[in-house]
């Protein structure tokens, strides 16, 4: 009898170390889930060495920094920031995208190339890039190539897909261009669709 | 009664995140063109025997690019005014482009005797050269070009001289850009600055002392 009992005794010594719930066994997702429509866009830009507070930088004369060729090339130039889109009601969207613009008034012209990837309504992956040419605003809904213009696409979600850069025919040895700071503010916005 | 009022709050609270329909994301893209685009191959050039010199390397604009210290020189040789001649002490040289304004400031002294109070008055003279140049033709308002204008200043006491040689017009900005070809001009200066004795020296007097050429010059960029 003592000896069963020192047995049951010594199983619920070692019973609490191989039950003990150790937080790194464990993996867990928050769900949320919202009634009705819902549209989100976010951009964050990747940080350099210079001038973060003012926004994403670059020397024009950087070897980093692309220029000329055509506006395709551009989903391969320079990536500034990232993007995130998310909506449940096949999103418009309009960028706009006024030209570099010196205190002078010269401006330099540019392409943003938005890469953009999700799954449509039939399980079929789409991706792209949005081109936009500065000095216009783009529109979604006017663009035959923008996937989101699917008959098929009714929710779009991505996170921190990139966001490119490249200067438009511009050679910096000509000198054309004044030294100094050029800056442009680009908007985002998803507009109320339509249909 | 209190039903309807809570009934308001809570519909007054839903409100402004039912009313937001335009999400909107923005950035800011900042380009730069270094300062070396635009003023470049400044510096002073020695000209003479001068033993004691200093300049400050190339800076960004609006602030101080190349300054000359206290010089120090033989003047056993030194020229005065019954020979005619000058002799070079330096040449000041830099190239610009783009909008911008540039000033070139000189401060001259006479010799003064490093053991003694006495000075030895001196008279200065500055040729400038400047020219131009633009892939079409196009030539800006507010500067000139011309070669061999010529500033004098004589100095007598140590209290000296100051010559500022407004290059281009320090009252206004003068861009370069040509707006119908967008081609930028380059905008060359230089600036020869010699020295003789202001009358005739007596020999022992400029044997018995060790003497000095105080010189300060200034170039400042830019700037609004």
């Amino acid at each position: 009898m003592k000896k069963i009992t020192l047995l049951i005794l010594s199983m619920l010594i070692l019973l609490p170390l191989s039950a003990a719930l150790k937080a790194e066994d464990y993996r867990g997702f928050r769900l949320s889930a919202q009634k009705g429509s819902y549209r989100e866009v976010s951009v964050e830009v990747i940080s350099g060495s210079y001038l973060d507070e003012a926004g994403i930088p670059f020397y024009v004369t950087d070897s980093t920094v692309s220029y000329g060729g055509s506006s395709e090339a551009v989903s391969t130039k320079r990536r500034i920031a990232t993007w995130s889109l998310h909506s449940n009601s096949a999103p418009v969207i309009q960028i706009h995208a006024p030209h570099l613009a010196h205190s002078n008034g010269t401006v330099m012209p540019y392409y943003l190339g938005f890469y953009y990837r999700f799954t449509n309504n039939n399980n079929e992956e789409k991706n792209g890039t949005i081109v936009v040419t500065s000095g216009t605003t783009y529109d979604s809904s006017k663009d035959t190539t923008c996937a989101f213009n699917d008959p098929n696409t009714e929710v779009v979600n991505f996170s921190a897909l990139p966001v490119r850069f490249m200067l438009q025919n511009i050679d910096p040895s000509d000198d054309s261009y004044p030294y100094g700071t050029y800056t442009a503010t680009v908007t985002i916005s998803i507009v109320e669709n339509a249909q | 009664m209190l039903k309807l009022i809570v009934f308001l709050l809570i519909a007054l609270r839903a409100l402004p995140l039912s009313a937001d329909n335009t999400p909107t994301a923005s950035f800011d893209i900042v380009a730069s063109k270094p300062v070396d685009g635009w003023l470049w191959n400044a510096n002073i050039e020695n000209l003479y025997d001068i033993s004691q010199y200093s300049t400050n390397s190339k800076s960004v604009a609006g602030t101080t690019i190349a300054s000359g210290g206290e010089i120090t020189l033989s003047i056993q040789n030194f020229p005065d005014s019954s020979s005619g001649d000058y002799e070079d002490l330096f040449k000041v040289k830099f190239e610009s482009e783009s909008a911008g304004k540039v000033s070139l400031d000189i401060k001259m002294y006479p010799f003064s005797a490093e053991d003694s109070s006495i000075n030895l008055p001196v008279q200065y003279k500055m040729v400038e050269n400047r020219s131009y140049s633009h892939p079409s033709n196009y030539t800006p308002n507010g500067f000139s070009v011309g070669n061999n204008q010529t500033f004098y200043v004589t100095v007598e006491n140590s209290a000296g001289k100051s010559q500022n040689v407004n290059v281009l017009n320090n009252s206004s900005i003068v861009s370069f850009l040509d707006g119908n070809s967008g081609k930028i001009g380059l905008f060359s200066y230089e600036l020869t600055v010699s020295a003789r004795f202001d009358g005739s020296q007596d020999g022992d007097t400029v044997n018995s002392h060790r003497w000095t050429l105080p010189i300060e010059v200034t170039l400042t960029v830019g700037g609004e």
